[in-house]
């Protein structure tokens, strides 16, 4: 990865991996590489996505029911772990966008309207 | 950490897939086979020390808890004083690495290759639960500062594929970066130009690369002015300083400084690098001897992190604190023990055992209120920059021991405050009970309690230093000194006071009182210059008026946060 990369792209918040999570299943099973690509891919790189923390909080949206996970066969024909949004993982989701948006007007309120440096 | 439904055989399989699926993404965007695994791999990381840097790292913590809040209601918190936050940690220290060193030429080379005193060549690596591995670049710099085995320890990593563009046809090449010492370690001399000089390795120098030999000739027709030039890897640019020859190790078309100051090398870092570690030891050495220090430093370092997470919990404002571990041994129990009675107000062991102790925070800001805590610290850290330039007048070593353990006292004062504005940040009635009126007051306390306490560091640097100045040094120039700290001193208690106060006036002066240290550090310098004092003691006083000017300029950061203060919100 180039000193570029790294400098540029946001490293993930702990809270926030769960949402995106959350809302990359939105649109249908997916297996842990293909969550962490969609993430990657949707916010146009500027995110990054430490692929060995994405499976503690799959682990971890498992056990709290908001995911269910069951082995599959990927599009190139390989066996991966594909997860799927449950009801209350839905609901969850709804919560968890809410309190984020709410979460990040209340910081943008603090941080202020965006400086004009160059 | 993990369910406990699943077994770990089916948790791994999961992982090896993972790995394969970005394998194939990788190659397809035209990396080789070994280029795409060793990018996957880096990809990953370590996902059991992913988890657990995640929440070392106090900045996560803080979001992670705003998010928690919500869960427990934290508002309750100042509206019923009976209700605790509890936090229960669980350090995984058992988990944390093992370390292990080979002989570069029985477990790497497969051919000699020219370096200089090969046999003195270690490979230094750490083990985590998914096998052998290399070095967590977090963990590098210990390796490096704090060992007494190696002459010289070098690392290298982050091999990757970039388009190399500039003369010619852009052409997809390897960069791997290599700290800017490795070449010179390892006896590699470059065919062209010059290797990495050691200021390459600090953050925010120009970006400066090496050319592999072969790409040198094949891409660049072995150009010698191609030094000097800039190419561009992914659009960015570097100054071409050297050519090495083609067979030096690691291979790459490129190779580009690591800089040590950088973020993934801070323990605080949710990220990082996985690194090879080369050292070279110190003739004599034996690898053994080499291993058993490098497996101590890094205990050290779980020790450090235990209490920096434990630390983070009192910052963030829980009540108590349960702390579990696998590991939590007579020697961790009593470098907690004293090292939260040393740094942390408040705080009593409500009950202890060979899995971990409980704590309890007792005091908060009733006790204290915010503004006499950041007064009484600034007391406190004034005394240490006048006993320290005492010390330094009387040669003084006992005095000047002392001022160093007076630290404790203003780590003590900091965390305190925090923990103070962190729980106030969250909570309007709290803002106002610690004798603040708004979150932007908060902010403003934040950054002077920070200053106050870079200068409570300044002290214990000069005291520090005392040693280095042996009697006599210039008589004339301690005189100087000792007026130059009690303006810098003035500077920073005006300061404060007008912070505490929102005196604008009385800010405006003690900025204007900097200005008049800064002439003075200039005076001096430029006397004992001309007193030819030793070069020993002349670099020690040097720092010692660095620090001291440092004192006044911090004091003038405060300044402009009360003036920032006086001006009413929008």
């Amino acid at each position: 990865m180039s000193t570029r990369e790294e400098k540029e792209r946001l490293a993930l918040l702990q809270g926030t991996l769960d949402l995106l999570i959350l809302r990359t299943l939105v649109f249908g099973p997916q297996h842990g590489q293909g969550i962490a690509r969609a993430i990657q891919q949707t916010s146009e790189d500027t995110l990054l996505v430490e692929h060995g923390a994405l499976y503690p909080a799959l682990q971890r949206l498992e056990a709290q029911g908001w995911i269910a996970a069951r082995w599959g066969t990927s599009a190139n024909n390989r066996k991966a772990r594909f997860y799927t949004l449950t009801q209350t993982g839905r609901k969850q989701l709804v919560k968890e966008s809410t309190r984020w948006r709410r979460l990040s007007t209340a910081i943008g309120r603090i941080l202020g309207p965006e400086a004009k440096e160059g | 950490m993990f369910g406990r439904k699943r077994p770990v055989s089916d948790f791994n399989a999961e992982i090896e897939a993972h790995l394969q699926l970005e394998i194939e993404r990788l190659k397809e965007q035209g990396l080789s086979e070994q280029e795409a695994r060793a990018a996957a791999r880096r990809a990953f990381g370590n996902v059991m020390h992913a988890e657990e840097r995640f929440y070392e790292s106090s900045r996560w913590l803080w979001w992670d808890h705003l998010r928690q809040d919500v869960h427990f209601g934290l508002r309750m918190l100042a509206k019923s004083p009976g209700f605790a936050a509890v936090a229960i940690l669980t350090l995984a220290l058992a988990i944390g690495a093992n370390t292990a060193i080979f002989s570069v030429v029985d477990a790497v080379l497969l051919r000699p290759l020219p370096f200089i005193d090969p046999a003195r060549l270690v490979w230094a690596t750490e083990h985590f639960a998914f096998g052998p591995s290399t070095v967590i670049s977090a963990d590098f710099p210990a390796w490096k500062d704090r060992n007494h085995v190696f002459e010289q320890i070098a690392a290298f990593g982050g091999t990757s594929g970039a388009n190399l563009t500039g003369a010619g046809e852009p052409s997809r090449v390897t960069v791997t970066r290599v700290t800017t010492g490795l070449f010179s370690m390892l006896g590699l001399q470059p065919a062209a130009g010059r290797a990495f000089l050691p200021a390459e390795g600090k953050q925010g120098h120009e970006n400066v690369a090496l050319l592999n030999e072969t790409l040198w000739r094949n891409r660049f027709g072995a150009d010698p002015r191609i030094i000097g030039e800039t190419i561009r890897l992914d659009g960015v640019g570097y100054l071409v300083v050297g050519v090495m020859p083609a067979n030096v190790r690691p291979q790459a078309d490129v190779w580009t400084p690591l800089s040590l100051d950088a973020d993934i090398f801070s323990a605080h870092s949710p990220r990082w690098m996985m690194l090879a570690a080369i050292g070279r030891l110190k003739p004599g050495i034996e690898i053994s001897k080499a291993q058993s220090e490098l497996q101590l430093l890094t205990q050290e370092m779980d020790k450090d992190a235990a209490l920096r997470l434990f630390i983070s919990y009192y910052l963030a404002g829980y009540d108590i604190v349960r702390l579990r571990s696998p590991r939590y041994d007579p020697g961790l129990r009593s470098y907690m023990r004293e090292a939260i009675r040393r740094k942390l107000v408040g705080i009593e062991i409500i009950e202890e055992n060979a899995n971990g102790m409980t704590t309890q925070c007792l005091s908060g800001y009733a006790d204290l209120p915010l503004k006499k805590a950041l007064e009484r610290m600034s007391i406190v850290v004034s005394g240490m920059v006048k006993d320290a330039v005492a010390a330094l007048r009387a040669g003084d070593d006992g005095l000047a021991g002392e001022v160093v353990a007076r630290d404790d006292e203003v780590d003590r004062f900091y965390h305190f405050i925090l923990r103070q504005l962190n729980l106030a940040v969250r909570n309007r009635s709290i803002i106002e009970d610690i004798g603040l009126t708004s979150a932007r007051d908060c902010l403003g306390y934040r950054l002077a309690v920070k200053s106050v306490e870079r200068v409570g560091d300044h002290a214990a640097a000069v005291a520090g230093l005392v040693s280095g100045v042996r009697e006599g040094a210039a008589e004339k120039a301690m005189k100087e000194v000792e007026k130059m700290s009690d303006l810098s001193l003035k500077a920073f208690g005006d300061s404060v006071s007008s912070l505490l106060r929102l005196d604008r006036k009385l800010a405006n002066e003690a900025i204007g009182l900097t200005r008049r240290v800064k002439e003075l550090d200039e005076k001096i310098s430029g006397e004992l210059l001309a007193l030819k004092t030793d070069p020993d003691t002349f670099g020690s006083i040097k720092l010692i008026l660095e620090s001291i000017r440092r004192v006044g300029e911090y004091g003038s950061d405060i300044a402009e946060i009360a003036v920032d203060l006086t001006v009413k919100e929008p």
